[in-house]
């Protein structure tokens, strides 16, 4: 019980210590707060490396947006340069334009193989020029000059040659009208002439610079060239594509792809309106911004600009690299810290923790340390103010077990000592019970048979003419039954006083034992002639103090008794002193007392039960009563016997 | 001339019923103890058997229940006649053979009464 007591009392404690500490039930505190403090940590971390991605991305995207922008605006500017030039600068107009100019008969431009691929007279487009000059220029790659006849004209040609760097690509031809040149400048030959070369030089020269400017324009311009130049020369531009308003490629850096029809969701988004779109092919590492492409305010496709993301996406794994980092040492700094942290709250709690347990085992003296004035300071000192009350509820209860358990041996030695006393008691209970039965069933025998003789015998005197002698004997036999039943009822009154614990009073005084037997052994001698009853009585005998009428009665039981049990023989009768007492004993010679019976004769309403006592009369009361008024007197029984011997019955009274 | 058999240890029992049947033409025979009481009926085979319950040796039961065993004798009327006036007591009477049971004490008249009733039955 004690036990019991003790782990309930420590289960308790340890369900108050847990609400105070976070008893752990899965994780001890240590881990719980490294979990914690390393979830804060690489929590900054991971915020700190979103916020630097995020930035890092945005500020590239807006450059490569604005670089996107930037030559959008290029392309578009230099489309509509092309288109004016082209439309302005063609090379037939510009030669028949500066054929317009005063002076000038015609101009020709000459390819490397003579011919004439523009000319102040159409009509000489695609023919082949075999002037001197021509030839001169084309052999030599120099500038000359001189005067020739062009269509029945004198002239003054000028041959220039065009150049591509070093390499001769053409020439090209200005002939002067010497006529209108003479009349404006009226001035002698040599010096006209000198006139002549000087100027026609100078507009051979100016015009070969436009014509070359104008092939540099051309090639430039070409939307084509472009984009494969731009894609070539730029190092972060991985892909252009221009389409028309029909999404028809007409330039792309993948040739193959010209004239097809893109489909690609940014120029869906662009031909259907958008101003921008953009997005991340994250496999081929490309940043594509679609743009529309409009001149004058006039949407004529869209422009795809494809930037290389690759330096972007070194740029965010350099970052995540670096986030990474941070998240480690996050989680070494948190660890480290949790352990500066943990350790002065975990350490007390497991000191404490150590002893409640030992507490729990038994060891009711354990006590903890209490050395701080915080939470678990105040813990420890509950848990010892918990086990003084324990050692002191223990102590009690080891004292109140100790007098409770005498107690129950108490109780139970009482409680066996009772129930045995109880088993006797029963058996007692049943024996006078079974012995009452008996009674009942032998008082009912032993009354009706003298009632039956009063009774019938009476019925005949009443009824019958009878003889003198019938009416005596008759008249005696009622006479003898009457008495019997009179015995019988005396003994039943006395048992009744026994019983009840009524005064069975007891009148003593001097009296003289052989008196009593004398008087007793003369009246059965006088009723009773089958018996001889032979009386030897000690000379000087002392007195007793008794009542001579309860010793008489147990004088007259016993030798009733030894009359009735014995079928035939004397009964020797003495009256002697024995150890300072006066004794009383009667011999006969009848049929014995087995040692069976002999241990239950003092019992009330027992009776030997025998064939030949069968016929005997009695209640089973006689010796009863004989024991009860003996020890009255302080005196003692003596009781021999030997079966089919006889019995020698004696008592003793106290002499005086 | 009928013949009543009493079997009873108790002498003055005996005398009472003997004068109680002497006025009629009864022919009356007494027994002292069980032993004797079937020793004198198996000789004489009496009309009626007046029996005694409790007797020293062969009680009356046990007499009534050799008697009504034997052949012989077992169609005597046998009566028990007892101070044992429990029903128990009568039961086992009845269970033993007896034709019919009187509990002491009783009238001579009565007796005389139930003697004559049997015999002029």
């Amino acid at each position: 019980m004690i036990s019991a007591m003790l782990t309930t009392l420590v289960e308790r404690s340890k369900a108050e210590l847990s609400s105070y500490m976070l008893y752990p039930k899965h994780m001890s505190i240590r881990v719980k707060i490294i979990a914690a403090m390393c979830a804060l940590l690489v929590f900054i971390g991971l915020l700190s490396f979103w916020a630097s991605y995020m930035h890092e991305r945005k500020s590239l995207l807006t450059n490569m947006q604005d670089n996107a922008r930037i030559l959008n605006r290029a392309l578009i500017i230099s489309i509509i340069n092309q288109k004016i030039i082209t439309e302005k600068v063609s090379l037939q107009a510009l030669v028949e334009e500066l054929s317009l100019t005063e002076g000038i008969f015609g101009v020709w431009v000459i390819d490397a193989d003579s011919r004439i691929t523009s000319a102040t007279f159409r009509e000489q487009v695609g023919e082949v020029a075999s002037s001197n000059l021509i030839l001169n220029a084309l052999q030599n790659g120099y500038y000359v000059s001189g005067f020739d006849t062009k269509m029945g004209e004198q002239v003054y040609s000028a041959v220039y040659p065009l150049k591509n760097g070093d390499e001769l690509i053409g020439l090209l031809e200005v002939a002067f009208e010497l006529r209108e040149y003479l009349r404006a400048h009226p001035k002698n030959q040599i010096q006209l002439a000198a006139q002549i070369k000087r100027d026609s030089r100078i507009m051979a020269e100016s015009l070969s610079y436009s014509i070359e400017n104008m092939r540099d324009v051309n090639e430039l311009i070409h939307i084509q060239r472009l984009v494969d130049r731009l894609t070539e020369e730029s190092e972060i531009i991985s892909r252009i594509m221009i389409v028309d308003d029909n999404s028809r490629i007409i330039a792309c850096s993948n040739l193959d792809k010209v004239g097809m029809i893109a489909d690609d969701k940014g120029v869906k988004a662009i031909i259907n309106g958008a101003e921008i779109y953009t997005r991340l092919s994250p496999r081929q590492k490309i940043y594509t911004f679609d743009m529309p492409l409009k001149i004058d305010g006039e949407f004529k496709g869209a422009v795809s600009i494809g930037y290389d993301a690759t330096e972007y996406y070194a740029h965010l794994s350099e970052i995540f690299r670096f986030g990474l980092l941070i998240s480690a040492m996050g989680i070494l700094m948190g660890i480290l810290l949790s352990f500066q942290v943990a350790n002065p709250i975990v350490r007390p709690i497991q000191r404490l923790t150590g002893d409640i347990k030992k507490l729990a085992a038994g060891n009711l003296s354990q006590r903890a340390v209490v050395n701080s004035k915080d939470e678990v300071g105040d813990l420890a000192a509950a848990f010892n103010r918990m086990a003084e009350d324990l050692a002191l509820s223990k102590d009690k209860i080891d004292q109140y077990s100790k007098t409770l358990e005498e107690k129950v041996r108490q109780r139970t030695q009482a409680l066996e000592k009772t129930n045995q006393e109880l088993v006797v008691t029963q058996n007692e209970l049943m024996k006078s019970n079974i012995a009452k039965t008996d009674f009942l069933s032998v008082a009912s025998h032993e009354l009706r048979t003298p009632l039956t003789t009063v009774m019938g015998y009476s019925e005949l005197l009443l009824t019958r003419d009878l003889t003198e002698r019938q009416k005596t004997d008759f008249l005696g036999f009622i006479n003898e039954e009457a008495i019997h039943l009179s015995n019988i009822v005396d003994d039943l009154l006395d048992i009744s006083r026994i019983e009840s614990q009524k005064s069975f009073e007891f009148v003593k005084k001097p009296v003289d034992l052989a008196d009593i037997l004398l008087k007793n052994s003369e009246f059965y001698s006088r009723v009773n002639t089958q018996h001889r009853i032979v009386t030897d009585i000690e000379e000087n005998l002392p007195l007793v103090n008794a009542d001579e009428e309860r010793i008489g009665q147990v004088v007259k039981n016993i030798l009733d008794n030894a009359i009735k049990y014995t079928l035939d023989g004397d009964i020797l009768c003495k009256v002697f002193t024995r150890d300072d007492m006066v004794w009383v004993s009667l011999q006969d010679q009848g049929i014995g007392i087995s040692k069976q019976d002999l241990l239950h004769i003092f019992d009330k309403f027992y009776r030997v039960r025998r064939k030949k006592t069968a016929k005997i009369s009695g209640t089973g009361l006689g010796l009863y009563i004989v024991k009860y008024i003996i020890e009255a007197h302080d005196g003692k029984i003596d009781i021999k016997s030997k079966l089919n011997k006889g019995t020698t019955f004696a008592f003793g009274i106290p002499r005086l | 001339m009928k013949k009543v058999l009493i079997i009873d240890d108790e002498e003055k029992v005996r005398m009472l019923i003997e004068a109680t049947l002497s006025i009629g033409e009864i022919e009356i025979l007494q027994a002292s103890s069980g032993e004797e009481g079937l020793k004198k009926a198996r000789e004489v085979i009496p009309d009626i058997i007046l029996l005694d319950v409790m007797m020293p040796g062969i009680d009356g039961f046990e007499v009534c229940r050799l008697l009504k065993k034997d052949p012989a004798t077992k169609d005597i009327h046998i009566v028990m006649l007892t101070a044992r006036g429990q029903r128990e007591d009568k039961e086992r009477g009845l269970s033993a053979g007896a034709n019919g049971y009187f509990v002491k004490p009783f009238s001579p008249i009565n007796l005389m009464n139930m003697i004559d009733e049997i015999l002029n039955r």
